[in-house]
């Protein structure tokens, strides 16, 4: 396993170099000039020369790029904001709480509602419970997010004034960024478990379980819902990984400082290095959480645990080579 | 299923029993904290290249002078007196015990390294302050008076000195790469930052060790980020916060048509009166005065505010801000159609013409309007729009027969920089130039002049330029604010040259 964890954090490395060049690259022939953004109406042609000069726009692009590549894999540094000049990196880390809190509690609320959800609606198949949960799951998908944020934001803030409308001073400023950030996972992973589910309860093996008189609970929790859980896991990687990016909506709507909103105004202002820094950096993040999910599906089936710790066929030669020598002796 | 239930419902009821209140907040009350929202982002660093930072720079920092909202007079926090010892020195007497934040006094060592170093580094005062000889100024033994020789005659003069008062000693060991510069201030003035958290909020205290003796109503003032004029509102009616800087033109109309408790709302220029621009080389029609006036009374200034601007604007009645020195409201035009086609008809254009109006995506509303305007009387605009970088280019390069332009003096108080957009040879934009001589030898002698005589000749400049209709000024875009005025006194003043300062004395 730990050859496996190793093999893929050294996969890593070509796939956010790639990452970095195919990121700049964009960025460098994206139509729109920084230094002309941030003279906006005081442009004079010498004020623009010399910014040129001072942001290093007049260098050729394979100078550019080489320069860009060896000041991070050597000390890390994404470089300044054209904006404000500071470090990207530490905007990055500044921006990273509120992101992560607002990512990582909506996803794990939204799988705590939608999975019990999905299977409630799985084993009382076409009964009112999973036409009451498909319903729901039609509806909620169907409402535009920004929609739902100003509608929750006149009821909770305007009418009961229960919550603040913007910003995260208190943690009641996170309460509605969540709410709003819980749907979107909520419904596709209650879908996914449901569908999942319903294929699993009708395999031969469940069958056999109930006929051995295996409790329902246990056929479903502990038999069925391994099997069906590994699509709903790689669902919640993927909205991991979308999450830690931010939600640029929800971030906006509420004046939540994160790392959806950073790199909003970053493409607004034309601020390359901010959005290189923060698309290389959810990169990472996206990298990180791919394998976590794949360690995951090792931990729910045997058969991925066994392929990747490669300990399935050495044990299978194992017992192959006693037995042999068995029938020898 | 039920337990998870029962455990949701749970939830919901401790926390309907808590959250009760909303945040911060103290409308109604007359307390010494005042939380300010608004539009723009408050956080940004305090190293000395922000130049026109608004928000808590004002606090923060002073300004050589400033203009008195209250008088129009120019005063200074910092200066016991300033005059011109003779046509070619200026004379700064600096006040005794003026402090910066970390308590080292202020010098004209300091004053120096201010402006000098905004020459160096080409900032946007650059140019006029270029007409000072930094290098051979001079500061007397005690560090209070500063002799300034320049090389005109009085020179663009006292308004020239109007960037934020740096910290030389703090400067030279702190590079304006320093992180340090994220939330530490260098100024004069009598409050620092105390918090920032970027693209949320920031948060100023009066300093224990502030030198003036003013009384300031506020111990803290706190100014509050809202992405979405929405929230800033709804969070203003809750009373989260006791300024709103932002509002759009319904919240404005709505307060404004008295539907509003204890709000006061108000209009305030951003400081760029917007002409529209005639290049007299390359449409014939425009060297005749006749014509320009008559366009200038076809444009009917209302509907092109409420076009461009959903009516948060105002016609400031001259070329250049209210908030520039010397400043003089001189008239606007009459919106008469009539009279426009009679002009016309007498200048030998009773057919009308045509021209192209190049311009981009901000002003495309404005520009469909002017285009309706004007095709009343005759003239056929082309619209020729585009993005703001691509078209700025083309405006530098000349072609274009009329543009948008903004008469702006980037909140620096100095008329110069918003008209000498309208001289030739210019280094600014063709289609602005005016091709008369009498015009430009008027601009011309408004340098080296003491202030009296040179107030003088920048309202002759402004009163030229509103009867010849060099070119048709039109409009200002205009921030709509409000306030609770049981928070802040009735006639309040917030904004100081443009910046809102927020500096409200007892």
């Amino acid at each position: 396993m730990a050859k496996y964890i190793l093999k893929r954090f050294l996969w890593m490395i070509p796939i956010l170099l790639c990452v970095i060049i195919v990121v700049f690259t964009v960025m460098y022939f994206t139509p729109g000039d920084p230094a002309m953004a941030i003279l906006g109406n005081s442009y004079t042609p010498e004020s623009y020369e010399a910014k040129v000069r001072e942001l290093g726009l007049d260098k050729p692009y394979i100078v550019q790029l080489g320069n860009y590549l060896i000041n991070i894999v050597t000390k890390f540094d994404f470089g300044k904001s054209y904006m404000n000049n500071r470090s990207v990196t530490t905007q990055i880390l500044e921006r990273l709480q509120p992101t992560l809190i607002i990512g990582a509690v909506s996803v794990l609320l939204s799988q705590l509602i939608a999975i019990p959800v999905g299977i409630t609606a799985a084993t009382h198949h076409g009964k009112i419970q999973d036409y009451t949960v498909s319903s729901l799951c039609i509806i909620l998908a169907a409402i535009p997010g920004f929609l739902l944020a100003v509608f929750l934001m006149l009821l909770f803030c305007l009418k009961l004034n229960w919550l603040p409308a913007a910003g995260i001073t208190n943690w009641y400023g996170y309460i509605l960024p969540i709410v709003c950030s819980i749907f979107g996972p909520l419904v596709s992973s209650c879908r996914m478990t449901r569908s999942s589910m319903l294929e699993v309860i009708r395999k031969d093996y469940i069958r056999t379980a109930r006929a051995k008189g295996v409790s329902e609970h246990d056929v479903i929790h502990k038999h069925a819902l391994k099997n069906a859980l590994i699509p709903v896991l790689t669902m919640l990687g993927m909205h991991l990984g979308g999450a830690m990016g931010g939600s640029i909506l929800v971030e906006t709507i509420f004046t939540v400082p994160g790392l959806g909103i950073l790199m909003k105004n970053a493409i607004y202002n034309l601020d390359y290095p901010v959005v290189e820094g923060c698309v290389i950096f959810v990169s990472f993040i996206m990298s990180l959480l791919m394998l976590l999910t794949d360690l995951a599906y090792a931990a729910v089936d045997p058969r991925v645990r066994d392929q990747i710790t490669g300990g399935g066929k050495k044990k299978r030669r194992k017992k192959a080579a006693q037995s042999m020598e068995g029938i020898a002796a | 299923m039920k337990k998870y239930l029962a455990l949701f419902l749970a939830l919901v009821m401790v926390f309907a029993c808590t959250a009760c209140t909303n945040t911060g907040g103290n409308a109604g009350t007359t307390s010494r904290t005042l939380t300010i929202g608004t539009n723009n982002d408050v956080t940004i660093p305090f190293d000395n290249t922000n130049a026109t930072n608004v928000n808590g720079l004002g606090l923060c920092y002073d300004r050589l002078t400033y203009l008195d909202p209250y008088t129009g007079e120019r005063v200074s926090n910092v200066l016991d007196d300033w005059y011109y010892e003779d046509n070619l020195h200026l004379v700064l007497e600096i006040k005794d015990g003026v402090t910066f934040t970390d308590g080292t006094a202020l010098t004209g060592e300091d004053l120096i390294y201010t402006y000098s170093d905004e020459v160096a580094r080409g900032g946007n005062n650059a140019n006029n302050l270029s007409n000072f000889d930094w290098d051979n100024a001079t500061v007397s033994a005690d560090g209070l008076t500063v002799t300034i020789p320049t090389f005109e005659e009085y020179a663009p003069g006292i308004v020239s000195l109007n960037s934020w008062i740096e910290n030389k000693a703090f400067d030279d060991v702190h590079s304006v790469d320093d992180e340090i510069w994220w939330d530490t201030v260098q100024g004069t003035g009598p409050y620092y930052c105390v918090e920032q958290v970027g693209g949320a909020y920031s948060t100023y205290a009066l300093r224990d060790n502030y030198w003036g003796s003013e009384e300031y109503e506020f111990d803290t003032i706190t100014f509050k980020y809202y992405s979405d004029l929405t929230a800033l509102f709804i969070d203003y009616e809750n009373g989260a916060i006791d300024v709103a800087l932002n509002i759009g033109s319904y919240n404005y109309e709505q307060i404004t048509s008295g539907n509003a408790k204890d709000t006061i709302a108000k209009l305030e220029g951003d400081g760029n009166p917007i002409s529209l621009c005639l290049d007299y080389s390359r449409v014939e029609a425009w060297n005749n005065p006749l014509v320009r006036q008559a366009v200038a009374y076809a444009i009917d200034v209302d509907s092109l505010g409420v076009a461009g601007f959903e009516g948060l604007y105002k016609n400031n009645g001259s070329v250049i801000p209210e908030t520039a020195s010397y400043y003089e409201y001189v008239g606007e035009y009459e919106f008469n159609l009539d009279k426009a086609r009679a002009l016309l008809a007498e200048a030998g254009y009773a057919d009308g013409f045509s021209f192209t109006l190049l311009t981009y995506e901000k002003y495309e509303d404005m520009a469909v309007a002017l285009q309706d305007m004007l095709k009343q009387i005759g003239i056929t605009v082309e619209l020729d729009l585009g993005q703001f970088m691509p078209q700025l280019k083309r405006m530098l390069a000349g072609e274009a027969d009329a543009i948008f332009l903004n008469g702006t003096t980037d909140n620096n108080g100095e008329p110069s920089l918003a008209y000498n957009k309208f001289i030739t040879p210019t280094d600014n934009v063709p289609a602005a130039s005016v091709l008369d001589a009498g015009w430009n030898a008027l601009i011309a002698s408004s340098y080296s002049l003491d202030a009296a005589a040179r107030e003088k000749v920048v309202h002759e400049i402004q009163e030229s330029f509103y009867e010849n209709v060099w070119q048709v000024a039109l409009l200002e875009k205009c921030e709509a604010w409000c306030y609770y005025d049981n928070v802040l006194s009735a006639d309040f003043e917030a904004y100081v040259g443009g910046v809102p300062t927020f500096r409200v004395l007892k």
